[in-house]
């Protein structure tokens, strides 16, 4: 950690913290969740840094903040019942910028999230690196631990419906 | 055009053309074919009205500075769980082990924490500029001036160095020890930081006098996973932040009162 060379873990990894946040904020479309999982997901990029062989440093951290997300997801299925509601904290949702608020509330807002909602969790994973994080097809398989064909089917299936579900009037207003 | 060029090739690799993922030789050929038919070069132009749409729809978010500082410091920690303990000290092992972090996360952590200083707001205290001020007391080793558990050490301690003398409870009978004192300057003022402890957590109790003796009753919120109280009483204004949970800091923050009103 002491080193400061261009294979250190700061140089490497550090930089993409906005990066990680992206992804978990739009795998996750909780801002108190996302936020948890990243950090988890620096600590254990921090403890599996010597498993670090050079490959592209955003798809290496991405791939370990995509399983943070994972387990957040099914830990947060099973806590869901006992979060307690505080107003304060609740109301901060509001104002809070969830990716569905980019969205101007209209139709086209609603039919945008609508498309995504009805993609699998697997094809909108791979949209959200593609069209978010502007991972490279080689990166996106190294990210979600598949070949690249398997990333090309998923990113074009995705494309499509979106292309399907989103109409063009809602596109342009958007 | 190649005889090979079908519409269905062509098809099949509109999208790795928009994303550049075709070799110069399929690029070409592509377009090529898009060049002369109309049907493809439509679909073509409809794919990437969509995909920008998607883009558009989709910005890549900016982390948060409070992220940014929980980062630091859980790294922070993570490297002292795994470095030998150097640093000895007659402080707390929690303390120890701070400092001991703080050296070794010094330089990842300066860029970002110096970027998030600068944008403390300068106004009064606000949740986040306390929350700053928390995580940099974890952060630089700078957690007290004054290591000690007696308030009749660190009371005196601030004479002098403060136009005010901050009442310093002892609660360690209930759970929270008091770890010590320091100077801290906090939303634009120069303030004393009283710094008590319960488990694991460490709570910061910013305190400088008010103008107004009215008091103001204790309102504590939930702040990006940091609770944030605040209370004014005597003409003294309170804050307290932490990372402990809502119900145990509420009981800590009226035992302070108490303490106070004694």
């Amino acid at each position: 950690m002491a080193d400061l060379g261009t294979d250190s873990f700061e140089a490497v990894v550090l930089p993409h913290l906005d990066a990680a946040y992206t992804l978990a904020r739009y795998l996750l479309r909780d801002e108190d969740a996302a936020q948890d999982a990243v950090q988890e997901s620096f600590l254990r990029a921090v403890r599996h840094f010597r498993g670090y062989r050079g490959e592209n440093g955003k798809a290496w951290l991405l791939a370990i903040v995509r399983n943070c997300c994972a387990t957040a997801r099914t830990r947060g299925a099973r806590e869901i019942a006992f979060v307690e509601f505080d107003e304060t904290h609740h109301s901060d949702h509001v104002e809070s910028a969830t990716p569905e608020l980019y969205l101007v509330r209209s139709d086209a807002a609603e039919s945008f999230t609508r498309a995504l909602d009805s993609l699998s969790a697997a094809d909108r994973e791979v949209l959200i690196l593609r069209e978010v994080e502007g991972l490279a097809y080689d990166q996106i398989a190294l990210a979600i631990g598949a070949p690249i064909g398997t990333v090309m089917s998923r990113l074009s299936r995705a494309r499509r419906r979106m292309q399907t579900l989103v109409p063009r009037e809602a596109r342009d207003a958007g | 055009m190649p005889a090979d060029t079908t519409h269905e090739w062509v098809l099949d690799r509109l999208g790795a053309h928009i994303d550049g993922e075709l070799d110069a030789g399929e690029a070409l050929q592509l377009s090529g074919h898009l060049a002369t038919c109309e049907k493809c070069a439509g679909e073509f132009t409809r794919l990437l009205d969509s995909v920008k749409s998607v883009q558009r729809h989709m910005p890549p978010l900016r982390a948060p500075d409070i992220l940014r500082e929980r980062v630091l410091s859980s790294i922070r920690r993570a490297a002292a769980d795994a470095a030998p303990q150097r640093v000895a000290s007659s402080a707390s092992r929690s303390i120890r082990s701070w400092a001991a972090a703080a050296a070794v996360v010094a330089m990842i952590g300066t860029a970002y924490v110096m970027g998030a200083r600068s944008a403390a707001p300068l106004s009064g205290p606000t949740a986040d500029a306390l929350i700053t001020a928390h995580v940099r007391s974890l952060q630089q080793g700078h957690l007290t001036d004054i290591v000690s558990s007696d308030q009749h050490t660190v009371k005196p301690w601030f004479t002098g160095k403060l136009d005010f003398s901050p009442a310093v409870p002892r609660l360690e009978a209930d759970g929270f020890p008091l770890v010590g004192g320091r100077l801290d300057y906090v939303g634009g003022r120069a303030v004393a930081a009283l710094v008590y402890q319960r488990r694991a957590h460490v709570i910061n109790v910013v305190t400088y006098p008010v103008a107004s003796e009215q008091a103001v009753p204790p309102h504590l919120e939930s702040h990006r996973g940091f609770q944030v109280a605040n209370w004014s009483a005597g003409g003294m204004a309170y804050w307290v932040v932490s990372d402990l949970n809502a119900d145990e800091l509420r009981s800590f923050c009226s035992l302070m009162r108490d303490a106070d009103a004694r």
